[in-house]
């Protein structure tokens, strides 16, 4: 099979889990209790009122025929009405899919480049001080609540030290390109709005991280620890190469392919939950935008924000399907 | 020569000498609310975010008197008005020189055109007014005369303008887009998402829906402005309550809104700079009973109830204090009845009473609900089963979500027995809490989860609204209410405490019981 067929037989994969994944959001948002309408209009609107929003909503046709037309709008481009933010939901996905986009790929990187040196020191000191404290950070990584650590965070090193932002994205970059402030700053060559962009997503991407940053932590000690005891390590040093060498070039790289599945799951994971870190942190994100229209059961709200991240799920795990493809050559022709 | 040299240097002492460290700094100012801005056409507001947004960027046509601490109107944006003698036909004369942001005066033609707006996008507090009116109702004499012509007497009518905001016309009819409204299209509603089209005191910067509406201050206002008033408003939206604490005391945040837990206000006041303002509040907490479901159909039952329940604790251990309500009207809205009964806690009279009606034991069975997001609802469900069951009943203790409950509340079979409920005077009037509770028009929807029917009260009820002079109309509304509490169709416990924190520095803060009228920046100055 050649690599071409292979991705397209994994884009073909994707169609069904998304259409499976619409009807899915799309039914239980209509059966969850409580009338869309009454709660948008607020419960001294009149019944007629209350029935002409269920109409211009088309609420009164059957499920099947919401459900189409909602899929029909879709692939135009028109997610429907918000009810709690009166305009197309499009339009605040738009706003909002940017922040949280920005802010877990860098918690995802904190994740990895904390993740991934600590897990192999952890594999390499096996049993020792280091091994030890690693793995109690580890535990407490992936015990903690996130907004627990990310109110501790705040308060620490935003009203003791004063050194971070307690709030926010800042102020945005002169230039909206991409919406993702980091980026539209590097473009615009604004380095102080870069700097100013960062400074904002340190404390909310590192609370963030923390819990796929233990997972990587303690995966890639897993992995390394069986690779190290593989022969060819053994030939390696045996042939004299330097340790470095031997750990980072060759084991590390064979342990980190089953890592790159996890780090991807986390990914996905990452997006949809978000949440309770952008409530602390008041980051304008998808994530804190979706439980909000839950809450509000804002219905067109709910399906757009859970098909976007759907879809994101999607695409980062065929990324890492391909890059795990390109880390063990097998696997494309193998599937 | 030297007389030119020392106009030169004199010239150049006076360019630099800094005179700005003599002109008034601009007053920069960070309020925190815990709600999104839901809506910033103020045609559409109804929550207290929204509200704030259209207070400060719009002007109503009339005011609350915040002055003498209440809520009746006052002259605004209408310096006087007229009252037909069938108190059908309202005339307002209009305030002179009052400029919108684009400039342009406001006239006559713009309240029309609001009015007609608010009533044909049926949003909002439209709701208040389409009973008495609708579009062609309202005319406009002269640029500065403008006439509503009311399809009856409304005794609340003059209180609902508090909440009447004024757009420029011509400003919204030039950015109109497509939409549902006919010949008005959307009626600018996409327009006023990035820019307002008012007349108050500070005008749109810059809003982003979910973190921030920043407002600048309009100069020509024309109210004018005083030293050390407010220039810049940074309205910011934090959800997480320990955030919003860490912002306040930090000095990020000069004010915080009221939705903070009372245990998040007893932490702040220990706080030095920091100031808790108490005040009693507007707003009803009360468990309304059920009447149209067994047992609760039986009046003797729902009078036993609430002897039985325990007011003294509820309002010191649950609320950390709170007003005793006092029948279904708030103590401090005008109209309310100093001399309805109120029940207390006797549990021999309850028990007397459960005896008198005739209900089996066995029946006496009820379920209690209550919002599962709000903990101090569930402790007073855990008080009052505590109490009920002194006096032989089941209760069985549900929490809902509050779009669950909002859609039990449509009819009377899906209502359960009692359910706790806090609900704030929706407009300025003493008709909000009895009419809009207690009239058979509002069955369906939270506010009337009694189901109450009683032929002398709706009776009542109607004349009040139709009375045309204010002391016959508040005789009636006082009648009404007497005649409610008799019937205990709630157990109304608490008017909660409205809390609200500032930094010390903040001077000017009014509260008069109307959501977001306590929060108009142009009140505020800043002494720091």
């Amino acid at each position: 099979m050649s690599f071409r067929t292979y991705l397209l037989r994994r884009l073909l994969h994707i169609i069904p889990a998304l259409l499976g994944l619409s009807i899915l959001i799309f039914v239980l948002s209509r059966v969850v209790p409580g009338d869309p309408a009454r709660l948008a209009l607020g419960p001294d609107a009149t019944q007629e009122q209350v029935e002409q929003l269920r109409r211009e909503m088309g609420l009164d046709k059957p499920l099947v025929v919401q459900y189409l037309r909602y899929m029909g709008g879709l692939f135009r481009g028109d997610f429907g009405f918000s009810l709690r933010t009166r305009r197309n939901v499009a339009q605040d996905i738009k706003e909002f899919l940017p922040a949280t986009v920005e802010l877990t790929t860098v918690a995802m990187l904190f994740a990895i480049a904390l993740g991934v040196p600590l897990g192999v020191l952890s594999a390499v000191r096996k049993d020792r001080p280091e091994d030890h404290i690693s793995r109690i950070l580890a535990l407490i990584g992936v015990a903690l609540p996130r907004f627990w650590l990310a109110i501790l965070l705040q308060l620490l090193f935003a009203y003791y030290l004063g050194i971070l932002p307690t709030i926010g994205r800042g102020p945005a970059p002169p230039v909206r390109l991409t919406g993702i402030y980091l980026l539209d700053s590097l473009l615009a060559l604004d380095f102080r709005a870069f700097l100013i962009a960062l400074k904002h997503l340190i404390l909310p991407a590192f609370a963030l991280s923390v819990g796929s940053l233990a997972q990587i932590m303690r995966l890639v000690r897993a992995n390394m620890i069986e690779e190290m005891r593989r022969d060819y390590v053994l030939a390696a040093r045996s042939y004299g190469l330097p340790e470095r060498v031997v750990i980072y070039k060759y084991a590390l790289k064979n342990a980190f392919s089953s890592a790159l599945t996890v780090i991807g799951l986390s990914y996905g994971f990452l997006l949809g939950n978000a949440f309770l870190v952008e409530t602390v942190f008041a980051w304008p994100g998808l994530a804190f935008y979706g439980v909000d229209s839950l809450l509000f059961k804002d219905l067109n709200a709910v399906v757009g924000v859970t098909i976007v991240i759907g879809v994101a799920f999607a695409v980062v795990n065929l990324l890492v399907d391909i890059a795990y493809g390109y880390l063990d050559p097998r696997i494309r022709y193998e599937t | 020569m030297k007389r030119f040299t020392g106009l030169l240097l004199m010239l150049v002492g006076v360019l630099a000498f800094p005179w700005g460290a003599f002109s008034q700094a601009p007053v920069t100012f960070t309020y925190i609310e815990q709600q999104i801005i839901t809506a910033s056409d103020p045609a559409a507001a109804v929550d207290e975010s929204s509200l704030i947004a259209a207070i400060n960027l719009y002007d109503p046509l009339l005011y609350p008197n915040v002055e003498k601490g209440s809520m009746e109107p006052r002259p605004h944006v209408a310096e006087s008005w007229t009252v037909s003698p069938d108190g059908k036909v309202y005339t307002f004369k209009l305030r002179r020189g009052i400029r919108f942001h684009s400039g342009r005066e406001l006239t006559a033609e713009d309240v029309v055109f609001s009015m007609e707006r608010a009533l044909r996008m049926k949003k909002g507090f439209s709701w208040v007014w389409t009973p008495v009116l609708e579009p062609g109702r309202i005319k406009a004499l002269d640029k500065y005369t403008v006439r509503f012509e009311l399809k009856e007497a409304y005794a609340p009518f003059l209180g609902s303008l508090l909440l009447f905001f004024i757009l420029d016309k011509d400003l919204v009819m030039r950015n109109i887009r497509p939409g549902p409204y006919g010949e008005f299209g959307d009626y600018g509603s996409a327009f006023l998402e990035r820019a307002d089209a008012g007349s108050g005191p500070y005008r749109m910067e810059r809003f982003d829906r979910a973190t921030e509406m920043v407002m600048t201050r309009f100069e020509n206002y024309w109210r004018g402005w005083k030293p050390n008033q407010i220039s810049r408003v940074s309205f910011k939206t934090v959800t997480e309550e320990a955030t919003v604490k860490t912002l306040i005391k930090s000095g990020q945040a000069d004010m915080v809104n009221q939705w903070l837990s009372v245990q998040g206000f007893q932490e702040l006041k220990q706080v030095p700079g920091i100031v808790v303002k108490e005040d009693p509040s507007v707003q009803l907490f009360h468990l309304q009973m059920n009447t149209k479901k067994p047992p609760l159909d039986n009046v003797k039952v729902r009078q036993a109830i609430s002897y039985a329940f325990d007011y003294d604790t509820a309002i010191q251990k649950i609320f950390l204090g709170a007003t005793r309500a006092r029948g279904p009207v708030p103590v401090r809205v005008p109209g309310w009845n100093p001399k309805v009964p109120v029940y207390t806690r006797n549990v021999a009279t309850a028990k007397r009473l459960v005896a008198e009606s005739g209900v089996p034991p066995e029946r006496l069975s009820i379920e209690y609900a209550y919002v599962v997001t709000l903990p101090l609802e569930r402790q007073i469900g855990l008080l009052l089963k505590a109490n009920l069951e002194e006096i032989g009943f089941k209760v069985e203790i549900r929490g809902e979500p509050w779009a669950r409950i909002v859609e039990l509340a449509t009819k009377p079979e899906t209502t359960p027995h009692i359910t706790a409920i806090f609900d704030t005077l929706k407009y300025p009037h003493v008709d909000s809490h009895t009419y809009g509770m207690y009239h058979p028009s509002c069955w369906g929807t939270f506010r009337c989860m009694s189901f109450y029917e009683n032929p002398k009260v709706t009776q009542v009820l109607e004349a009040a609204r139709r009375a045309v002079k204010p002391e016959e109309q508040m005789r009636l509304y006082q009648l009404a209410q007497e005649l409610i509490v008799r019937d205990a169709p709630s157990i109304y416990v608490a008017n909660p405490l409205h809390r609200i924190a500032f930094r010390d520095y903040v001077k000017g803060y009014r509260y008069v019981g109307l959501l977001g009228f306590d929060v108009a920046f142009y009140d505020f100055t800043i002494a720091r």
